[in-house]
């Protein structure tokens, strides 16, 4: 993966179409309002096909229903997926005359998140609400300082979705299970934070406990 | 030849036409339908109010008459008064059915109530449309709002979270995946590979596919909760959205129920208006304050008028005009359509789809009326599409039901409405003449049992002080509502005489006033050109002729063949056999009189008159039966003691056309009088009339059509002094003869001789005496009916010869086939 010297980039990270189709509107809001080039990427989790071979693994849907599962099946949503994908983000793009691009790879979210510590990229992390409360835009911030950009994106966000904003402040990052927990405890639409903290607090123990989209934002000066 | 020996003298100039005086004095009113009324149409008029009058149904009217009588006008005007006695009638609207939607509810309001609840409407919706925003937005609700998402949102994600925390427990990861949630076991912090499961112990294995199990059936157990637990967050909202928008209408609805809940059938419609706000209050969010107000104040925003809120708004049916009269209506439909009778539902094209809805019932001349009159033309009802069939309905239903041609011929593919009933309580008066009237009688059963009264308006009135004085006034009212010039007295006399003429009869006057009205315009046209203050007898003189000379093309070519020798046609001289009869033809409304030559010729034979216009059928049943009375006139009255020896043939020269009416069988019979004595007819008269039996001479029509046929005739070949007509004795009160026939005769040079018996005539044609029986049976020698005895005789002697021959068998069974 190469950087994006001359205009920052959006990064979507989604593992199905699920994932892409809760962040497509907010990643085409972002890339037209901040004029960033949107990278988007389809997760190919190979311990997902490892497990899908397991005899007694089944899939659950978000609508509670189960089915079996197998590597082939698992292929053939995943090519299905990323055609819905491709498909959605370039009609939101195409409207907003955004540049655009979509990949596949078998990264995983921590590792796309080690892009945001670099250049001007922004990472957005799809996630599907489980359900259809509004919730809130949670802005997690480190210590007491308070960054105006991400105070501001986390208000046009919130403008945008029609909820409000809830901050979360951590004075002492160690105590990474009370911020989760407190996550937790809010009602989230979409959780922004800097690199540094979704780094600390591990990006997959964030998306579990918040259950909605992500962004991380790397460079505070850029936003 | 003028005949100076006859009993029968010839008319004088003052017996061809009635004069008039006019009256001066003046008429108490100036309305025209009572002057008519006075004149002869008051049967009608009782008719008309009794209709008005009755409150059972079915007591409909038919008004009957001949065009140009007056019968819209007169059943209007009665109908206007008749209005004034009644109640206003009520108001009716259509209203937003909330349960069946394609169902507008019909509410019947007080007179003038309408307006005032739809405009009650549109304020209740600006009212709601500025307070329910500022309710929702209040601090109180968005809290509650807020708290409410927090504890519903928190519910199914502690539900997963617990699952996701069971698992972490047991060493398992939960992974998503294009198809769902998997759930797989860790090893060393990474999901274990297949080939890594394979290798561990059984034991470890199941217990591994056990806990994997567990938690699959947890996650699927707690994803299924969350629709649930939306549903009641969902239901929760909708509750506190209620309550907080109950306020709101309730204060604002409650001056409706205090204005109208005590009319039948608003209290529901009132409770389900503040159902349908409250369940629906989230539409007034979005009106906010007008983007564009421009230079008016928000606060006056017209949010009643956005499409979201056509549900609550007010059709009025009736009155369609806030400013109508006080009275019943009276409503006359010019197009009397299906859909202008029982009104329409519009429709409207949004995104493709036709849709309507209830605010665009359009109501009827049927809704229009409702409480009051309707008056129609009968024969525009007959011709529009379902217009009869829908109207006869809607009486026999007594309701007014909205439906229309494309629902009848389940042509309609569309979303339509089907509308309440509307109860009917109109009077109908329709407006037709005789020949409609009686042939719904005859043909539709339904007819005379909706349409009860009939008003048979008179075509014409017998003169009369008090008639001509209403008659005169009439004329005045027709100058006076045109704005027209003012009529000398002169004027009006030369109208009664057209009246006369239009009559038919010197002593009525016709109640066409129409025709009046057009005359008068016609001659107050000439006398503006004339600058002239007023209309004079010489401008309806001149309107008349003109109008006359506009329609007159065929008489013209008629006149120009005869004086072109192309119809034969003599006006002097004698012939055997050969006489001047008189026929009218009429070609729109126009009619003339044209002199025909009618011809006979007898032989011996087997008592046949054979009238050759039936043979080659173009006689009609009256001609054949005028021919057969003159054919049982001359067997009864000629040589009774012998069989009727006579064969004779009659017929119209030159006519290539259908000859109908017996007015002349007097002619015919005199040309066969002349043919059987061989006494030659006087070609300077025509005749016209018809016989009976006995010989007297019978009254026919259009006797100055063909008076003035004759004399028109006689006159382009210059008048002799011994020309004329022979007509009827009883006709002479229908006489109306133009002024230039008046003039002829006042000189002597044109002479009309009025008789009753056909012996009158014989005198007046041939110049001779016709001769009466004796004592002894026998007619005086010399005279016309001796030597018609005399022929016949003959003529019955030379068939009693023939039948003793031997040869006269051929002759005999020749003269059967004659």
């Amino acid at each position: 993966m190469s950087d994006e010297k001359e205009q920052g980039q959006l990064i979507i990270s989604a593992q199905c179409f699920a994932d892409a189709n809760s962040v497509i509107e907010i990643a085409a809001f972002l890339a037209k309002t901040l004029e960033l080039r949107i990278k988007a990427y389809l997760l190919k989790d190979q311990n997902a096909f490892d497990a899908a071979d397991l005899p007694f693994t089944r899939a659950i849907s978000l609508s509670g229903g189960s089915s079996g599962i197998g590597g082939q099946a698992l292929q053939k949503a995943y090519n299905r997926d990323a055609q819905f994908y491709e498909k959605t983000l370039s009609r939101a793009a195409q409207s907003k005359a955004l540049n655009w691009s979509f990949h596949h790879t078998d990264d995983i979210p921590e590792t796309l998140l080690t892009l945001s510590s670099k250049g001007k990229s922004i990472i957005l992390y799809g996630f599907p609400k489980l359900n259809k409360s509004r919730g809130n835009v949670v802005l997690i911030e480190e210590g007491t300082h308070s960054s105006p950009q991400l105070n501001e994106l986390s208000k046009s966000l919130a403008h945008k979705l029609q909820v409000q904003t809830v901050f979360l402040k951590i004075e002492n990052i160690p105590y990474s299970t009370d911020v989760l927990e407190q996550l937790h405890k809010t009602n989230s639409a979409l959780v922004i934070m800097p690199y540094n903290l979704a780094k600390k607090l591990g990006i997959n123990n964030i998306l579990n406990t918040a259950r909605c989209p992500v962004i991380v934002s790397p460079h505070l000066a850029h936003v | 030849m003028l005949i100076k020996t006859s009993k029968v003298k010839p008319l004088k100039a003052a017996e061809l036409c009635a004069t008039f005086k006019t009256i001066n004095k003046t008429v108490k009113t100036d309305h025209m339908t009572q002057s008519m009324c006075m004149m002869g149409h008051s049967e009608a008029v009782d008719a008309i109010k009794f209709s008005a009058r009755i409150k059972h149904p079915n007591f409909n009217l038919f008004a009957l008459g001949q065009t140009g009588c007056g019968r819209h006008r007169t059943v209007m005007e009665i109908l206007r008064v008749e209005a004034q006695r009644q109640s206003e009638p009520s108001d009716w609207v259509y209203v937003h059915n909330f349960e069946t939607p394609h169902k507008p509810i019909a509410i019947q309001l007080p007179a003038g109530q309408a307006i005032r609840l739809k405009k009650a409407m549109q304020n209740l919706v600006d009212d709601l449309a500025n307070e329910i925003p500022a309710l929702f937005q209040a601090d109180a609700y968005q809290n509650d709002r807020r708290s409410m998402e927090q504890e519903y949102g928190q519910i199914g994600d502690d539900a997963v979270s617990f699952v996701i925390e069971k698992a972490k427990e047991k060493g398992l990861a939960l992974l998503r995946t294009p198809m769902g949630f998997i759930i797989t076991a860790m090893k060393d912090d990474q999901p274990i590979k297949p080939h890594e499961f394979s290798e561990l112990p059984d034991a470890e294995k199941e217990l591994i596919e056990a806990d994997i199990k567990a938690v699959q059936e947890h996650l699927e157990i707690a994803l299924k909760q969350i629709p649930e637990n939306e549903k009641n967050h969902r239901r929760a909202i909708e509750k506190l959205n209620s309550e907080v928008a109950l306020g709101g209408v309730e204060s604002a609805i409650s001056d409706l129920f205090k204005k109208f809940g005590h009319i039948p059938k608003m209290p529901e419609y009132l409770a389900a208006v503040k159902r349908d706000l409250i369940e629906n209050a989230e539409q007034f969010l979005n009106s906010g304050p007008a983007v564009h107000a421009g230079a008016f104040p928000v606060a006056t925003t017209k949010h009643y008028k956005e499409p979201q809120y056509y549900v609550y708004a007010v059709n009025i049916i009736h009155p369609s005009d806030a400013t109508a009269s006080k009275a019943a209506p009276v409503i006359t439909e010019d197009l009397p359509t299906l859909s202008n009778l029982v009104g329409h539902v519009e429709h409207f094209s949004e995104m493709g789809a036709i849709l309507t809805d209830h605010t665009m019932i359009r109501p009827g001349a049927l809704h229009r009326a409702n409480g009051g009159f309707l008056v129609l033309d009968i024969r525009k009802v007959l011709t529009e599409p379902f217009a009869w069939d829908a109207l006869k309905r809607c009486i026999k239903s007594q309701n007014i039901s909205i439906i229309s041609a494309q629902d009848r011929l389940s042509l309609s593919s569309t979303i339509s409405l089907e509308p309440d009933p509307i109860p009917l309580n109109i009077r109908f008066a329709l407006v037709g003449d005789r020949r409609l009237y009686y042939l719904l009688a005859a043909f539709d059963p339904e007819f005379l049992e909706l349409f009860k009264v009939q008003a048979d308006f008179d075509d014409s009135v017998f003169s009369s002080d008090e008639t001509i004085q209403n008659f005169t006034q009439v004329l005045k009212n027709i100058t006076t509502e045109n704005n027209l010039l003012p009529l000398s007295k002169k004027a009006i006399s030369r109208l009664l005489v057209e009246a006369t003429r239009l009559a038919d009869d010197a002593e009525k006057l016709s109640l066409n006033v129409q025709f009046f009205s057009d005359t008068i315009c016609e001659a107050n046209f000439l006398a503006v050109e004339n600058k002239s203050k007023t209309i004079t007898d010489a401008h309806i003189s001149t309107a008349i002729e003109q109008a006359e000379s506009r329609a007159n093309r065929p008489q013209r070519l008629t006149y120009e063949a005869i004086d072109r020798d192309t119809l034969l046609i003599e006006t002097s001289g004698d012939v055997v056999g050969q006489i001047n009869a008189l026929s009218v033809l009429k070609v729109g409304d126009f009619q003339f009189g044209r002199p025909s030559r009618l011809t006979a010729r007898v032989r011996a034979g087997k008592g046949k008159v054979v009238d050759i216009e039936r043979e080659v059928e173009l006689g009609g049943p009256l001609h054949s039966k005028g021919v057969l009375i003159l054919s049982s006139y001359l067997a009864t009255h000629f040589a009774l003691d012998v069989p009727m020896s006579l064969w004779a043939s009659i017929v119209f020269e030159q006519s290539y056309g259908g000859v109908d009416g017996d007015s002349a069988s007097a002619a015919e019979l005199f040309a066969l009088i002349s043919a059987l004595s061989e006494c030659a007819i006087d070609q300077s008269f025509a005749v016209t009339g018809s016989i009976n039996q006995f010989g007297k001479i019978q009254p026919i029509g259009g006797i100055n059509e063909k008076i003035e046929g004759f004399f028109d005739v006689c006159a382009s070949r210059a008048l002799t002094g011994t020309q004329g007509v022979i007509m009827p004795k009883s006709n002479i009160k229908n006489l109306a003869l133009r002024p230039r026939v008046i003039e002829a005769v006042k000189i002597k040079k044109f002479h009309i001789f009025p008789i009753e018996t056909v012996d009158e005539g014989i005198e007046l044609l041939m110049n001779a005496k016709p001769g009466m029986r004796d004592k002894a049976g026998q007619f005086q020698t010399g005279t016309i009916n001796h030597k018609v005895e005399m022929r016949l005789l003959k003529f019955a002697d030379q068939i009693k010869k023939y039948q003793k021959t031997d040869t006269s068998n051929d002759i005999v069974s020749e003269m059967k086939n004659v």
